[in-house]
């Protein structure tokens, strides 16, 4: 073996020292691809506010322009300012360094900051010409004057209105009730009921909320149906029927006599609906109500509940109750909105979303949001079939108080038990969904109100109309 | 007979390389002082107005680069790229240090202008002294000397106890105890037999002797608390033994005592047991010892591949940034692909010095120009290495780029001295080989 010269080792240590640079260079590449990641966020990190201290956060606006809420410089940062108030406490939430951050302004943190790829761009160029360091503004599918007028029509009540185009999926407005005000001194000085109020008025209800749909579900159980070939299913309705040991009645016991789903759907017939467990297949009730999104977590600009229904049913008595949207099914007013959307647009519910671009600080729109399927509820030729029953439900049916002379409204109503009303301590929910004009919808609508003592045609119907009204008529 | 010799040795260069391989061989010269000049344009619009102080730095900068290269060219005075290399890491660290603070920055810039003094003054004087001082206890004695000068009226600054303020004057003297450790190692090689203790009938080999004479070292290092410069004169220990003595057993039986030294001083001495600590899991203690290594990770996160860029980052929220956390300036600003552009460089210079020891042939400036490259190599990955969190930190700072005085003074001599061995003292051995073979 040749014996190792001096210049030789002297090598050696030249290669350990190449090897020691070489593996610090691994390891900060590697560091800034994945070892980061978890790190980035610590509440250490004091970057993250400064950031935040040196940019003027980006507006947000309706889908009109009218500022929603905005960003103006005080002697100690920035402050956050909601013009609206409560209005848009549900959609938008709130930002501010005490609270932190929710719902959009959680979402779209980096947007608004302008820290994404595009703002940096711009921050520097800011840095150069000394200008202030803004953010990117949000331009949301929403109406200011829909959003308005639907909370003023929720009033006092507990509830959720959504409302969207069926054709883009774009949300139109989104209340929910109550609310409460986001600006940071009313956060600061009500803080403390609001987190212990029973009413939850930090709750997003319209995306959050689930309930039990009652018989708007109906619109669902119809698809399943129609869908198996179940056209011409005709029931002989006494005003109440015994399924499996449990009796099921139809409102106030009204005998429809002899009806068909059109009649059934007109006038909310539990009787028919409950019977159609004589035919119908459990698993294709289930089938059709997931490909509607139940069951399935939901990718939207808002964190959604995830709508539920059991994958099989204990009894036929389970399965009856569910085709009239009652048992363990539980929906938020949004899947409602999207059911409703589905049978508006031939059967294909659509993306639903509130952001419709992003501008930077000079009004440039930097990205706009594409529309696109969510699901495929069911065919064009049964959602056909749905809507001409729907319209015949407001026209002569429990929805007559949507009904407009200027327009078709196609609608289902809902009076939905809750675990309150069947123990007797409170009233049923109303529910109401619809979509006007029948023949070229232009907006969907879902409405709730909590514990009322009318039922969903007497309270949710006639709000809906008013704001189909307002849309239609703009 | 000089003159005679290098003038000799230019002709036989001349006829080896035709004028038109010199023309490709150009020198970066021009590239460097182009980077200088953009680097501190940069920084003095960083803040939207023309900072023409700053602009004046880089120029002055750019000027003394060049002035510095064609010296070294015009007066033979050895390789030239070690310069240029440094005088690119300087641009760096200059920048880093104006950006953080134009005061720190500044006097970091006289400090600098000093260092380049003592560069030429060292490159220069040192020819002709390396033949006349190579006595291993004067070095010894040297270090002792400031070690007890230390300890006796040191002041403790960030816990280690390794100042002297003598005025309005702070130095900290184990920035020098490397350099003297590096002549110490140098006169060991060329002259073990110094080493020879004879009690009695028995004798102690030389290197148990040196051996026990870097130890007691390393005890001083760790009464005044400073581990990193403690990890950083034994890693030179062990290359230098290694290479010269071939000794693998002894480098074996040193590495395990002094792991197992550290290994006790971590059970005993708070101070260590902290750093490791803060090393293993900083997250655990975030508020407290794991702060500025945590603020350093997030620095150079923040940073990414490609950096904020210069002006726009936090790297003022890392306590101790001018000193040890400069690196982590760097990557947050400037990315880490900034980052690795220094460690490159510092390869580069690495690379320099090792390939000056293998021409020279005279086994202590073989030793010397061996023991400085690896002084400034072993630092800089300490330094790097600790502020990434890859090893434990330990303060030990970024040469030439860490602001102090001590620092900078310390690593222009180092390489004043790399400077000289490249020049004269170089020209010298391979014309004496020349002079045998002609004979």
């Amino acid at each position: 073996m040749k014996k190792s010269t001096t210049n030789s080792r002297i090598l050696h240590i030249f290669i350990l020292l190449s090897i020691l640079f070489m593996s610090l260079t691994v390891y900060l590449t590697y560091f800034e691809l994945h070892g980061k990641e978890t790190l980035m966020s610590n509440n250490y990190n004091r970057r993250l506010k400064a950031y935040e201290d040196g940019i003027v956060r980006g507006k947000i606006l309706d889908r009109n322009g009218e500022v929603l809420a905005e960003s103006s410089k005080t002697d100690s940062g920035t402050k956050r300012i909601y013009p609206y108030k409560r209005l848009y406490a549900h959609v938008i939430g709130y930002s501010n360094e005490r609270f932190g951050k929710t719902l959009l302004e959680a979402k779209y943190n980096d947007t608004l900051l302008g820290i994404n790829a595009l703002g940096v761009i711009g921050n520097t160029v800011s840095l150069v010409t000394g200008e202030e360091k803004t953010g990117n503004n949000l331009i949301l599918t929403i109406d200011h004057a829909l959003q308005t007028r639907a909370r003023e029509l929720l009033g006092d009540r507990r509830g959720a209105i959504v409302a969207m185009n069926p054709k883009t999926g774009e949300i139109l407005a989104m209340v929910s009730t109550p609310d409460y005000n986001p600006n940071e001194s009313a956060l600061i000085e009500n803080w403390e009921s609001l987190t212990q109020n029973e009413n939850s008025p930090l709750l997003p209800r319209a995306v959050r909320g689930l309930y039990p749909p009652g018989s708007t579900f109906k619109v669902v159980t119809g698809v399943a149906a129609l869908e198996e070939g179940h056209n011409d299913f005709i029931v002989d309705d006494e005003g109440s029927v015994v399924i499996d040991g449990k009796t099921f009645t139809n409102a106030g016991n009204k005998a429809y006599g002899e009806i068909d789903m059109t009649a059934a759907m007109a006038y909310s017939s539990n009787v028919y609906f409950t019977r159609l467990t004589e035919v119908l297949d459990a698993k294709a009730l289930v089938k059709t109500a997931e490909k509607a999104g139940l069951n399935d977590t939901l990718s939207f600009d808002l964190s959604v509940s995830k709508s539920k229904i059991n994958e099989s049913f204990k009894n036929i008595t389970e399965f009856a109750a569910t085709t009239i949207g009652q048992g363990e099914l539980l929906v938020t007013p949004l899947q409602m909105a999207l059911i409703c959307s589905g049978i508006a647009n031939e059967g294909v519910i659509m993306k639903p979303y509130l952001v419709k671009a992003v501008s930077d600080k000079n009004d440039v729109v930097l990205t706009t949001t594409t529309s696109g399927k969510a699901y495929t509820f069911t065919d064009r030729v049964t959602a056909e079939r749905i809507k001409e029953m729907m319209v015949e439900a407001v026209k002569t049916g429990t929805g007559r108080n949507a009904a407009l002379s200027e327009t078709v409204v196609a609608g289902k109503t809902g009076t939905a038990q809750n675990e309150k009303s069947s123990q007797g301590e409170g009233y049923d929910h109303a529910w109401f969904i619809g979509f006007a004009p029948a023949s070229d919808p232009e907006i969907a609508i879902a409405v709730i109100v909590e514990n009322q003592s009318q039922d969903g045609g007497q309270i949710a119907a006639p709000i809906a109309r008013k704001l189909i009204s307002l849309w239609i008529n703009k | 007979m000089d003159k005679i010799a290098s003038d000799h040795k230019q002709k036989k260069t001349n006829t080896n390389i035709s004028k038109k391989q010199q023309k490709k061989l150009k020198s970066p010269i021009h590239l460097v002082a182009l980077v200088d000049l953009g680097l501190f344009a940069l920084l003095s619009m960083r803040s939207g107005t023309f900072d023409a102080f700053l602009m004046t730095l880089g120029v002055m900068k750019a000027v003394l680069t060049y002035v510095t290269y064609f010296m070294l060219k015009a007066f033979k005075m050895g390789d030239t790229y070690i310069s240029l290399i440094v005088s690119l890491i300087l641009s760096m660290g200059l920048a880093m240090q104006l950006r953080l603070s134009t005061d720190i920055g500044t006097k970091q810039f006289i400090w600098y202008l000093l260092g380049l003094g003592l560069f030429i003054f060292v490159s220069v004087i040192y020819q002709l002294l390396h033949k006349k001082v190579r006595s291993i206890w004067l070095f010894y004695a040297a270090m002792v000397f400031l070690f007890v000068l230390t300890l006796t009226i040191g002041v403790r600054i960030n816990g280690a106890k390794n100042w002297i303020i003598i005025g309005k004057l702070s130095f900290q003297p184990s920035e020098f105890i490397k350099i003297l450790f590096v002549f110490f190692m140098a006169s060991f090689v060329s002259n073990p037999e110094a080493l020879k203790i004879k009690i009695k009938s028995f004798q102690l080999p030389s290197k148990w002797t040196l051996m026990v004479l870097v130890f007691i070292l390393l005890g001083f290092f760790v009464l005044q608390r400073e581990f990193g410069t403690a990890l950083l004169i034994f890693m030179v220990y062990l290359s230098v033994v290694y290479v010269f003595e071939k000794a693998i057993l002894f480098v074996a039986i040193n590495t395990g005592l002094a792991g197992a030294a550290a290994l006790v001083a971590v059970q005993i001495l708070p101070h260590l047991q902290t750093r490791v600590d803060s090393w293993l899991n900083p997250f655990q203690d975030i508020a407290g010892k794991g702060y500025q290594i945590t603020q350093s990770l997030f620095a150079i996160g923040s940073g990414g591949f490609f950096g904020t860029g210069l002006g726009i980052g936090y790297p003022q929220f890392i306590p101790n940034v001018e000193t040890d956390f400069i690196f982590s300036a760097i990557c947050e600003e400037m990315g880490i692909f900034g980052g690795i552009a220094v460690m490159i460089l510092f390869m580069l210079l690495v690379y320099r010095g090792i390939k000056l020891c293998l021409i020279l042939r005279d086994p202590f400036t073989k030793a010397v120009a061996f023991g400085l490259t690896m002084t400034l190599g072993f630092q800089t990955f300490l330094i790097i290495g600790g502020v990434t969190k890859f090893v434990p930190l330990t303060g030990v700072t970024l040469p030439f780029v860490s602001y102090g005085g001590s620092s900078l003074l310390s690593s222009f001599i180092l390489l004043g001295l790399l400077q000289a061995l490249s020049g004269a003292i170089l020209r010298e051995e391979v014309f004496g080989d020349e002079e045998i073979n002609h004979q």
